[in-house]
């Protein structure tokens, strides 16, 4: 009786201790993912990408979702070995985040084939000056007009641009806002995202293709802002875009488009879906006002990187959540979310709204002629914004002359002294070298 | 003779001071001198990058350079301007409010509340909202009461885009935001004031205005001082209003030294030249503050 009972105690004793034991499985390797969040269709969309990646890696990956407000300011304040794994920014700003170390190296370390299938305007956008990559994207912006159809034609105004090489010159453009203005309800015609801030960063994303359009870019081939941003015919034409402040409805409860108070909205792919929503077939993309050069528009959206201090399991997991997103099936539930342009071209051919007879068609065959670096010509109509680590500060002072001549400010002494600021800073760091 | 210098009997003394002095010392002297020593250099914002020396050329850019100082001075125009505005009208209507509110009335305390309440809810939010009031069209809140009001005859005006009336625009929306909180402080000094005075005023025939003028007024002297000087201080702050409704503009009339600094620093990336506004702000205000305390010297005899 005690041998079978000593013995029992053994096994159980043996069989209990084998369940104590901890599984030889390892704890999930966490990573953290900053993503911006502003509209409602990306906030839905980045939680359910990172859901799906959480399930399809359960128990070896665990990303945990954080969203920032102000994405710009959380990555100045936040120090490189603080930074997150991955996290979205806005790519206007590469090249200052590479220049402060904040980015890591993509190529070698995400596929290779996911990189190459980016559209040549984000390659451009992701590729720091020493060759490398530090960011992949989801999507490309698409910048246009946007126009009420049934409006326009009430207006009595007949011949609406659908492609770029058709696009309105300025005197015919202040026709059509005059036109449409007399049959307005308020007297406006156009609405230019006012309640933005045109002060505050978004006049230098908004405005600066009137610079291009002009015929300069904003720093010219020599280095130097003064002599580009100041030239005679980019004053000539702001002058031209101040005066139609008296047909922009200022827009302070952000729906004088979608309550068709207005016409014409100058806004992007962010806008597209509540309009869309609000005027169903009657929206239609119409190129920008030409200033002399031909339409032009601004290309380069948001980003996703990872983070310059990440290393080990940590940057193979973030490396796969990069991957992940940028199949055409995540590239494609963010962009039906937020009308952009999905950022590869595989993806690019299976959206409906931006392939041939998609009424954000425009966006794509902007983007396809492409200014790339080079001075802008009448050929061409996206221009990045300057890859350069000044960014924020020529983003900073382009905003303010814009702001300043669009309140009335001489536009060839504003432009003049945003060139000169430009041009010290780059004068205090050594051009950024 | 006092001995001032650390000895048993002073000993408690230093000890009751000390964690304002651990304060002070964290968070004004150490900000203060850190703020000074990245004026001399050229600084990018949390960059890996080394900083290069700058010597005084941060302040000599602010201060005298013909393209650079002309935006310091007007922005430090703005502030006195602002200041100007803000500090007589905010005080006058704190000590209105707190004599209209030091009744004996049952349900008094909710009005105290409702005129409080605009001081609790951040700067951003009243500006976010006032935006809507100051719509330079005609669905703007405040174009339409003006058009009601005057049927019609009053064309909707550009709160937020006029030159001239901008800073205006945002001195009327800061001195609803904060006259509740002078309010609050007026009241409670009013309560100090012994009521006898008024009753003894009131048997020799004294109408509200002499009461007011003779007691109420000298009465208060004190916490009057206190709310006027502290105002100033809030006032020459101003930043929120502007980087939320006006960004500085238009044409510069809103911009302020404050607006100036954060601007060059977090949006600029540039940490030097934004320590030198702080600085010589700093060194203004002081010498404001000190001469303020000159002229508005507090009663201290027991009368």
């Amino acid at each position: 009786m005690k041998k079978v009972t000593t013995a029992a105690l053994a096994v159980a004793g043996l069989i209990g201790s084998i369940a104590i034991v901890p599984s030889a499985q390892a704890a999930p390797t966490e990573i953290t993912v900053w993503a911006m969040c502003s509209e409602i269709g990306e906030v839905k969309a980045v939680k359910e990408q990172t859901d799906a990646f959480n399930e399809a890696n359960s128990g070896s990956i665990n990303a945990t979702l954080v969203c920032k407000a102000d994405m710009g300011k959380t990555l100045g304040a936040t120090p490189a070995a603080e930074l997150a794994d991955v996290f979205e920014f806005d790519g206007e700003t590469l090249a200052f985040q590479v220049y402060n170390r904040k980015l890591a190296r993509l190529d070698g370390v995400v596929s290779a084939a996911r990189l190459k299938d980016q559209l040549k305007s984000i390659k451009a956008q992701n590729t720091y000056s020493d060759k490398h990559v530090y960011a992949i994207s989801q999507y490309e912006a698409g910048f246009s007009l946007l126009g009420n159809k049934a409006m326009l034609s009430a207006a009595g105004v007949t011949s609406v641009p659908k492609t770029w090489d058709k696009a309105w010159t300025a005197a015919q453009f202040t026709d059509v806002l005059k036109k449409l203005a007399a049959k307005a309800e308020g007297g406006k015609a156009l609405d230019i995202k006012e309640n933005y801030g045109i002060g505050g960063g978004w006049g230098g994303f908004a405005f600066t293709p009137i610079v291009a359009s002009a015929g300069t870019q904003i720093v010219g081939a020599n280095g130097k802002a003064v002599g580009a941003l100041n030239s005679p015919a980019v004053a000539k034409a702001a002058t031209t875009w101040a005066s139609w402040k008296q047909y922009v409805d200022p827009n302070a409860d952000d729906k004088a488009f979608t309550n068709k108070r207005v016409a014409l909205s100058w806004c992007g792919h962010w806008c597209t879906p509540a309009y869309k929503t609000a005027l169903g077939n009657d929206l239609i993309a119409i190129p920008f006002p030409d200033f002399g050069q031909g339409t032009k528009s601004g290309q380069g959206s948001h980003a996703w990187a990872m983070g310059a201090k990440t290393t080990g399991a940590k940057k193979a997991a973030a490396a796969k959540y990069l991957e992940f997103i940028t199949t055409d099936k995540w590239i494609l539930n963010t962009t039906s979310q937020n009308g952009a342009v999905p950022a590869s071209s595989s993806a690019l051919a299976k959206s409906p709204d931006h392939i041939a007879g998609g009424y954000l068609e425009l966006y794509g065959k902007q983007l396809s002629v492409s200014c790339g670096g080079s001075k802008p010509t009448k050929a061409c109509v996206t221009v990045p914004r300057t890859v350069s680590a000044a960014w924020p500060v020529i983003n900073t002072q382009t905003s303010k002359a814009f702001a300043a001549i669009y309140g009335g400010a001489n536009a060839q002494a504003e432009l003049t002294k945003a060139a000169k600021a430009i041009d010290l800073d780059a004068k205090d760091n050594n051009n950024y070298k | 003779m006092a001995n001032k210098k650390l000895g048993s009997d002073n000993l408690a003394g230093w000890l009751f001071v000390s964690p304002a002095l651990i304060l002070l010392t964290l968070f004004v002297a150490i900000p203060f001198g850190s703020a000074f020593f990245f004026s001399l250099y050229n600084i990018k914002l949390n960059s890996d990058r080394p900083k290069t020396w700058m010597g005084i050329e941060q302040y000599r850019r602010i201060l005298f350079d013909p393209d650079l100082s002309p935006i310091f001075y007007k922005s430090l125009l703005n502030n006195l301007q602002f200041a100007l505005m803000v500090v007589p009208v905010q005080t006058s209507l704190a000590v209105l409010l707190a004599v209209m509110l030091n009744v004996k009335l049952r349900g008094i305390s909710y009005f105290r509340v409702f005129y409080f309440m605009p001081v609790v809810f951040p700067m951003s939010l009243v500006a976010v909202i006032w935006s809507l009031l100051y719509s330079r069209d005609q669905l703007g809140i405040a174009n339409t009461f003006l058009s009601k009001l005057s049927f019609g005859l009053i064309s909707p005006v550009d709160w937020l885009g006029n030159p001239k009336i901008a800073l205006i625009s945002i001195a009327i929306l800061s001195v609803w935001a904060g006259v509740g909180f002078q309010m609050v402080i007026i009241l409670a000094g009013l309560q100090e004031i012994p009521s006898e005075l008024y009753e003894a005023a009131s048997i020799d025939k004294a109408n509200k205005f002499q009461q007011f003028r003779h007691i109420t007024i000298p009465g208060l002297r004190n916490t009057l001082i206190f709310v006027v000087i502290i105002t100033t201080i809030f006032s020459l702050r101003l930043f929120d209003q502007v980087y939320i409704l006006t960004q500085g503009g238009p044409l510069d009339s809103t911009s302020t030294v404050m607006f100036q600094a954060v601007t060059s620093a977090f949006g600029e990336g540039n940490v030097g030249r934004g320590s030198a506004f702080t600085v010589v702000f700093v060194l203004i205000i002081i010498v404001i503050t000190v001469a303020q305390r000159f002229f508005l010297r507090e009663q201290r005899e027991v009368k």
